[in-house]
């Protein structure tokens, strides 16, 4: 009986852990590589708990990347600012 | 935390660095001579006599001059003499102090015409285009004084034909050289720019700007860049082609199209490397429209370019490259990580900046940090000639399989003792030249980012305002 109960909480968090990462990343648009870098990198660094940490402070740091970058994009001068003139 | 901590960290980090930079260049290596055999069973056929001459693009050269009294008139006869079928020459006069433009105008017999100018990037005013008397295809423009930047993008607005190239004053073409880079946009009608191999004409023997004979410097310093050069392009471009992930292609001469340049907006006139920047504009702003595109590298020997053989130079030389590299990233910054990214805003964006942009802070601290661990006993000083082994045999690694590469390709160094001397240079340069170069690359890596710095304050003014 208890092996039982064991068994399906391993079953369930195996699913999590290999289904969440391809989650997160179709969601935000991040590459599969990367969060498998994330997910190895967050198991070194937290242990077992890095395995679903990791991705998702991956894809925060992405996604607070993309934002920070969006706004210096605009003070560049770009294809839209140097229009053709004559 | 303890000390214990810190060192274990830093030893850390400084494991996965290296792992990482090794790591990377080995790939580099791997993708570069494969790449360099496909390209050298395609050459055979491709060169054999008018494979692709009918189909040949029409190709505008730039060439900025500023003060170049003493040297336009030869580098404007030998690029008229290129073989190939349809291109013009377009010298862009950027306001020289000095006679330039009678030198040009007596030289090629220029007189005045009323030209249609398109002003599609904005640039300082054009005074006059002149066109030759003697040479139908040779125009020059004569502009108030911007920069180089300034300078090609005028050359940019009066260029006739969908292709163009920058072209440096001071650096020699091959005749064929034209020919070998339109290849790879007649090959892949995706491919929007294709850079060439640069290499050092120190030693060699040159008659009227045409190369006669290779040879080899006397010079230490320059037979060092000598190297330096056949490693940087063979696994710094070449390697990165492949993964269609090149940020950089060489101001001294590069192939563009036009319109694609023009929509990205043309170069930049704030900043030190122009060349640098633009591709990694070209990369951002094309993986942003989703628009399929190559940009490319031809490993053939094509532009022949004097090193500097000073110290002085040398080191102003690393320092602007640094800058240049520093600006081009920090202009860019949303290439990385960006949802169409891909290999450019994923692998080589970030390789860029860690291992060659801020490369030079980790391998001094690398250094400092071994030294340091065993002055105070941390580390045995098994370890540390371990590490130093390690790190100078990566580099004699890399040096010498670039080095015979090219002996398996171009081999344009032909004598035995020749070889023999830039193997001995190669394994030389590990010694010493290598880390004084990194330290010349962390001066402008500072200057860069103080620079930078001082340049967002700026502009934030300026939107805000």
């Amino acid at each position: 009986m208890d092996k039982k109960v064991y068994l399906s909480v391993m079953a369930a968090l195996a699913t999590a852990v290999a289904i969440r990462p391809l989650a997160i990343g179709a969601k935000r648009n991040i590459p599969v590589p990367v969060i498998v870098l994330g997910a190895i990198s967050g198991v070194f660094a937290l242990g077992i708990l890095g395995l679903i940490l990791g991705p998702v402070l991956v894809a925060v740091f992405v996604t607070v990347w993309r934002e920070a970058t969006d706004v210096d994009q605009r003070m560049t001068p770009d294809a839209e600012h140097t229009e053709p003139v004559g | 935390m303890s000390q214990q901590q810190i060192i274990l960290c830093a030893e850390w980090f400084f494991f996965v660095y290296f792992f990482f930079l090794n790591s990377g260049y080995l790939l580099l290596n791997f993708t570069a001579s494969f790449r360099l055999g496909d390209y050298l069973e395609s050459r055979d056929i491709s060169t054999l006599p008018q494979v692709y001459t009918d189909l040949e693009v029409p190709i505008s050269i730039l060439v900025p001059a500023f003060n170049e009294a003493l040297t336009i008139e030869n580098s404007v006869r030998s690029l008229l003499q290129l073989r190939y079928s349809e291109f013009e020459v377009i010298v862009i006069n950027d306001g020289s102090s000095d006679e330039t433009m009678q030198v040009l105008a007596q030289a090629f017999r220029l007189k005045e015409i009323p030209e249609a100018y398109r002003v599609r990037l904005a640039t300082q005013p054009v005074r006059a285009i002149y066109r030759s008397l003697q040479h139908p295809n040779l125009r020059v423009l004569d502009k108030e004084n911007g920069g180089k930047a300034d300078s090609l993008n005028a050359g940019i607005n009066d260029a006739r034909y969908p292709l163009f190239c920058g072209v440096d004053a001071d650096s020699m073409l091959h005749p064929e050289s034209l020919r070998l880079l339109v290849r790879s946009f007649l090959e892949d009608p995706r491919t929007v720019a294709c850079g060439g191999t640069v290499r050092l004409a120190n030693g060699c023997e040159i008659k009227g700007g045409v190369l006669q004979r290779t040879g080899l410097p006397g010079n230490l310093l320059a037979l060092f860049q000598i190297v330096e050069y056949l490693r940087a392009f063979l696994f710094g471009r070449l390697g990165w082609v492949p993964l269609n992930a090149l940020l950089i292609i060489s101001g001294a001469f590069g192939l563009f199209h036009k319109e694609t340049v023009v929509r990205a907006g043309g170069y930049r006139s704030d900043v030190v490397g122009e060349d640098m920047e633009l591709v990694v504009r070209l990369h951002r702003t094309l993986r942003r429209e989703g628009r399929p595109y190559r940009i490319t590298f031809v490993p053939d020997p094509v532009c022949w370019t004097e090193a500097p053989v000073d110290l002085a130079t040398l080191k102003n030389q690393r320092v602007r490259w640094q800058r240049g590299l520093g600006e081009s990233l920090s202009l860019n910054w949303s290439l990385m990580f960006s949802r169409s990214g891909g290999l450019p805003g994923w692998f080589a964006f970030p390789f860029m900046m860690f291992f060659e942009w801020w490369g030079p802070i980790f391998e001094i601290g690398g250094y400092i940090f071994m030294f340091w661990a065993y002055a105070i006993g941390i580390l045995n000083f098994e370890a540390m000639i371990a590490f130093l082994l390690v790190a100078i045999g990566m580099g004699v690694l890399l040096s010498t399989s670039s080095l015979l590469l090219e002996e398996r390709s171009f081999h344009i160094y032909p004598k035995t003792g020749q070889t023999a001397l830039l193997l001995s240079v190669a394994i030389m340069e590990n010694f010493g030249y290598r880390q004084l170069m990194v330290l010349f690359r962390l001066y402008g890596l500072l200057q860069s980012l103080l620079r930078t710095k001082s340049r967002w304050g700026r502009m934030r003014r300026q939107a805000l305002g």
